[in-house]
């Protein structure tokens, strides 16, 4: 559910090497120092069943594995491996009643769903990683904040509370044995790790594997998920800037991304939306203990300018800058090489876009333009999706339905306190993570609000906010011929029922002050 | 009592309003009703809320069908005491945990699941016929809480 974001992280593999980065406007250059350039790019996860193209398609052509095991990557490189051979598969029964392909957050739900409406229910899931179902939004937020090495390196990490969450949904004992499925009683999840399904047939329902087994099944989901999409300047890049790309995404990523900037003294991410954002300042807050120098280069005016109003966008930057990122706007990547031990980035406020550097679709925004029909093209259906990001513990962001910057918004904010942030409300709501309620733990000790000062006899002594500082807490809502198509919360948490609510129903001629109260309401308790 | 402003050339309005003003009454059509809201253990219909992230993985762990059986029978039991005529069940539920140790047992690695014990369902069954007896771990108060209030209703 995260929207289809192109972000490219450089970094220096080592203290020596440096990445030069060159802007060209009005005959001035300036220079960045950072080392290899690491692309990053996060996937669109398209709704929750995902992958709509039907029948898996086969991994595109690449490298050809020789037989041989993955070619070791040089320490702090990036080198792509190889294609594995896929190991021997463990024993699979012959048939299943229901097969999950993908063995993502979509995945994890429908087999909740699967086996809470039918309790005895046999589940297979298949996953191509080789790690069980885990949530992504650790990835670009706690794994990074956690400063407890043997936490980091076990995927987990510490909630509010002090308590250690995995980034998995499950522990491992969860899962049966593929082989043992079709003889539970009460029926059972398995899964199978680090294999695809690279045909099924539908109507005799079978799927085949990667590895040449195949398995029948009585139904069967694709939840395969999305994957990075790269900037065709990097996929052209001479091999040594191309060793020190990558993209970001998934644990391997995660790890790769952990281990590299152990040793380095800069990064630049390229990308201003929701991924790009949330990792710059998450590695923004970790350069102030490491000296790790962090930079976000993007061609928009500001961060998140695709999806924020303009005022909130150019606060948003701000904010990200006070949090350590050295943030390059309206800049697009124009050329990558690599020379005297420098990669070197340079930048253009051109409309070099054949590069299509650095734009993104969100999600719901190319639905739009994919489908013509007007029906389609409402809050309703996109409703379903959900996105969001966290730039640090103090902000913290959730949007559904249409939220393109360029609708018309009319938005409604209160002053923050300090109830009001990514941290605090993931102890009001039990959750271990912000946004992320699939975990399904309950940990919570409730808070009571604090006190709201006294209101004043004087109505029209409102304090008139001067800084940016006032966007504490609010509702963005997003309107097209002046029904609601999306909406944005702004440190307001745990309300998404209802904003699926104001979705659905489009609040058409409402006072939306009026509508933006149903979200200010205290919690009942 | 709210204060307005225009940005974006007049397409992005900003209303800015101080906390009062937004709890107050909503005079929107948009009524958000209970059913809007995340769910408790106990569905506003007075039925189990399988989906219920106070009840863990139980529903649909290994063992989901016989939790099921157990926290019904007990659920709606209207015995006295309540449950009594739920051993079976019971017994069933508890020799699957006792199978499944790996993933249900006490030892450290399985801090995921000790928090969802066994005492927490026994309260939220408890708590229905409002038995006082109210598990102040940590873990349980929240759901707990919320579903004391529903029950009660």
């Amino acid at each position: 559910m995260e929207p289809e974001n192109t972000s490219l992280v450089a970094i220096s593999p080592d203290k020596h090497t440096r990445i030069k980065i060159q802007t060209r406007q009005n005959s001035t250059s300036s220079t960045v120092k950072t080392g290899s350039i690491i692309g990053v790019c996060t996937a669109t996860i398209i709704g929750y069943f995902a992958y709509k193209k039907g029948v898996f398609k086969r991994k595109p052509g690449g490298k050809k594995s020789d037989g041989s095991a993955a070619s070791v990557a040089e320490e702090d490189d990036f080198e792509e491996e190889e294609e594995k051979v896929p190991a021997p598969t463990p024993d699979l029964p012959e048939h299943v009643q229901y097969l999950l392909i993908g063995a993502g957050t979509a995945s994890h739900g429908a087999m909740r769903s699967i086996r809470i409406n039918d309790p005895k229910s046999k589940v297979l899931i298949i996953g191509s990683e080789d790690f069980m179902p885990y949530m992504r939004p650790p990835l670009s937020k706690e794994l990074w904040f956690t400063e407890k090495r043997e936490l980091v390196e076990n995927f987990k990490f510490e909630n509010w509370t002090g308590k250690e969450i995995s980034i998995f949904y499950t522990p491992e004992a969860f899962y049966a044995e593929p082989k043992d499925l079709p003889t539970l009683e009460d029926g059972g999840v398995a899964l199978l790790t680090g294999h695809r399904v690279v045909k099924l047939e539908p109507e005799k329902k079978i799927a085949h594997l990667d590895n040449g087994s195949q398995i029948t099944f009585d139904k069967c989901l694709i939840a395969t998920g999305g994957k990075p999409r790269n900037l065709s300047i990097l996929e052209k890049a001479p091999k040594e800037v191309k060793r020190r790309t990558m993209l970001f995404r998934t644990i391997k990523d995660f790890q790769k991304l952990d281990s590299v900037l152990q040793s380095s003294n800069s990064v630049a991410i390229i990308g201003g939306g929701f991924l790009g954002s949330e990792l710059a300042c998450a590695l923004g807050r970790k350069s102030k203990s490491t000296g790790l120098k962090v930079f976000q280069i993007f061609p928009e005016k500001g961060n998140m300018a695709k999806v924020f109003p303009e005022y909130l966008s150019k606060w948003t930057t701000e904010k990200i800058e006070s949090e350590g990122v050295n943030v390059i706007s309206e800049r697009h990547l124009k050329s990558v090489s690599f020379k005297d031990k420098q990669v070197q980035l340079k930048l253009d406020n051109g409309d070099e876009a054949g590069d299509a550097a650095c734009f993104y679709d969100i999600l719901l925004g190319r639905r739009r333009v994919e489908h013509h029909d007007h029906a389609v093209v409402s809050g309703k259906l996109a409703g379903k999706n959900m996105t969001g990001a966290d730039l640090g513990p103090n902000i913290g962001y959730e949007a559904i339905g249409i939220v393109d910057s360029t609708l018309e918004t009319v938005a409604v904010f209160a002053k923050a306190t300090e109830e009001d942030t990514p941290k605090a409300a993931t102890g009001k709501t039990g959750e271990g993570l912000r946004s992320d309620s699939e975990k399904g733990t309950s940990d919570s000790v409730p808070k009571t609000p604090a006190q709201p000062p006294k209101l004043t006899e004087n109505t029209e002594n409102i304090n008139v906010p001067k800084s940016a500082e006032d966007y504490g807490k609010g509702i963005v809502f997003y309107l097209k011929d002046k029904v609601i198509v999306g909406i944005m919360l702004w440190n307001v948490f745990g309300k998404m029922p209802i904003a699926r609510k104001v979705l659905r129903d489009g609040a058409e001629n409402e006072d939306l002050y009026e509508v933006a109260k149903n979200f200010f309401s205290e919690n009942k308790e | 009592m709210a204060y307005c402003k225009e940005e974006g050339n007049g397409k992005d309005r900003v209303i800015f309003a101080t906390k009062e003003d937004l709890e107050s009454p909503s005079k929107s059509v948009i009524v958000v009703s209970e059913e809007d809201e995340d769910q408790g253990a106990i569905l506003p219909n007075g039925e189990i809320n399988w989906d219920c992230p106070c009840l863990g993985d139980y529903p649909y762990g290994p063992c989901g069908e016989k939790f099921r059986e157990m926290f019904t029978c007990n659920f709606y039991s209207t015995e006295e005491p309540k449950g009594s005529e739920c051993s079976e069940q019971n017994m069933e539920f508890f020799t699957c945990l006792f199978n499944h140790s790996k993933l249900y047992g006490l030892d450290e690695n399985n801090s995921q699941s000790e928090d969802l014990g066994e005492s927490q369902s026994e309260d939220l069954i408890n708590s229905q016929s409002n038995s006082t007896s109210v598990n102040q771990s940590e873990d349980t108060d929240s759901a707990l809480n919320k579903n004391s209030t529903e029950m009660k209703s």
